[in-house]
């Protein structure tokens, strides 16, 4: 009956063992992902305030050669403004896609003139906000990837349950929701 | 003195091999959850630390896999040969080479360098070869080569009319073709002589560091999940049912009632 005994004992303390493990390894998951997202966020936010940073530039550059596009210049200022004075990730989300919007219809206005498009400096920042533009949608889908997986998680049993108990809430995603972009108006 | 027959050895054999599965089961389960714990990411995107990525995988120096004569980035090939041992047979491994060991991984945002050294590589063999059942023109021209080349001896003999070969031999090759779509999980680290002179590069590789996880399989995250999905629980359960009988085996066989 003792063996029995210390047999028995021996296994509920592994599978006590395991479990334990269990709600740990849970619990770690849980804070990886947090933590991932928050990484994935500032190295986006890094980009976005070098590509604001660029963005002064630019339009003096054009408005040295393009003086009469005022309403360009003053839509990307205004677009520029509202990036920065965005809070959550929504709305930088939303900022940002208008101030993508404004960019390209600035550097549409620049083909309109030869020697601006000849410009050295012009080119130089042109490709810099290219390449920038290029970084955000690459991290931006990682960002989004590790959103997924985090509000997937928080949702599940049995992670849903540690997931209250730390007071974990779900994260937005940095995407514009499709109804919120707006149709730009041509008019002939 | 317990012999080999001897229960206690068993319940030795079986305490030792349960708590082995069970470590295993849970490294297993520790591999699987930081797959799922990191998101995919694209190779531009992809920063320092612990990263996971997909992609094409390109040579550094392009390679030929010796008994299959694929391109490749990466092989590894293998040689055994049946041998008795006891009263029971077995295949040993006698020669082998892994070459490859650095290669690029590529998608379409670009590519970085991949150190496969210390990485646990998971992919089925591609090519496999045994010898028997068959005469000598049918060794494969490259795997004659092969064994030419590394000293393994494959005599034919003529037994009762019939050319056969003296000794069981078997080649298994594994390897990353050129294009194959690989799945990397290690960690990014800061760049240490990659070629030079090409900017879609990433400033940085893929590598082992430390004792952190670092894994490289030719299947899908999917598919890779849901393997470790079944194996875990078979693990965990088969050791810890293994070690308690084990267990109970000894205490039985010391007196413990």
């Amino acid at each position: 009956m003792v063996a029995l005994e210390i047999v028995l004992g021996f296994g509920v303390l592994l599978v006590a063992g395991v479990a334990l493990f269990y709600i740990v390894s849970i619990i770690n998951g849980l804070i990886t992902l947090k933590n991932s997202i928050e990484k994935a966020w500032s190295n986006i936010d890094v980009l976005l305030k070098q590509r604001n940073d660029e963005i002064p530039n630019v339009v003096e550059t054009v408005k040295g050669y393009a003086k009469h596009e005022k309403e360009v210049f003053e839509n990307v200022t205004k677009m520029r403004a509202q990036m920065m004075s965005a809070g959550t990730v929504g709305e930088k989300a939303k900022a940002s896609e208008a101030l993508s919007g404004t960019l390209k219809t600035l550097f549409a206005v620049a083909e309109n003139y030869p020697s601006l498009r000849a410009n050295e400096n012009f080119l130089q920042l042109q490709g810099r906000i290219s390449e920038l533009e290029g970084q955000i949608a690459n991290r931006r889908e990682l960002y989004n990837d590790s959103v997924y997986l985090y509000n997937t998680r928080i949702q599940v049993v049995p992670d849903m349950v540690f997931a209250n108990a730390m007071g974990m809430r779900e994260k937005e995603y940095f995407k514009v929701e499709e109804a919120e972009k707006k149709v730009p108006k041509v008019q002939f | 003195m317990a012999g080999k027959g001897d229960p206690i050895v068993w319940g030795i054999v079986g305490f030792v091999g349960g708590l082995a599965l069970l470590y295993n089961g849970i490294r297993r389960y520790q591999f699987r959850q930081k797959i799922c714990n990191t998101p995919t990411s694209k190779i531009a995107a992809a920063a320092m630390g612990a990263v996971e990525v997909y992609g094409k995988v390109k040579p550094v120096e392009p390679l030929k896999s010796p008994a299959n004569g694929a391109d490749c980035t990466y092989y590894c090939t293998e040689v055994f040969r049946w041998q008795k041992s006891g009263k029971h047979s077995k295949w040993v491994r006698i020669k082998f080479e892994i070459k490859g060991i650095t290669f690029v991984l590529e998608d379409e945002t670009g590519s970085v360098i991949v150190d496969s050294d210390k990485a646990q590589l998971e992919m089925p063999a591609d090519y496999t070869f045994e010898t028997g059942g068959q005469d000598e023109s049918a060794l494969p021209e490259r795997v004659r080569n092969l064994f030419d080349a590394w000293g393994v001896k494959y005599q034919y003999a003529k037994v009762l009319g019939i050319i056969t070969p003296r000794e069981k031999l078997k080649v298994v090759e594994k390897y990353l073709a050129v294009g194959d779509l690989v799945y990397v999980f290690g960690t990014m680290q800061p760049a240490k002589g990659q070629p030079a002179g090409n900017p879609s590069v990433k400033d940085a590789y893929i590598g082992a560091k430390g004792g952190e996880f670092f894994y490289i399989s030719d299947s899908p995250e999917k598919e890779i999940i849901g393997k470790m999905f079944t194996d875990v629980p078979l693990w965990v359960g088969g050791g810890i049912l293994a070690s308690c009988v084990g267990l109970g085996i000894i205490l039985w066989r010391i007196g413990v009632k």
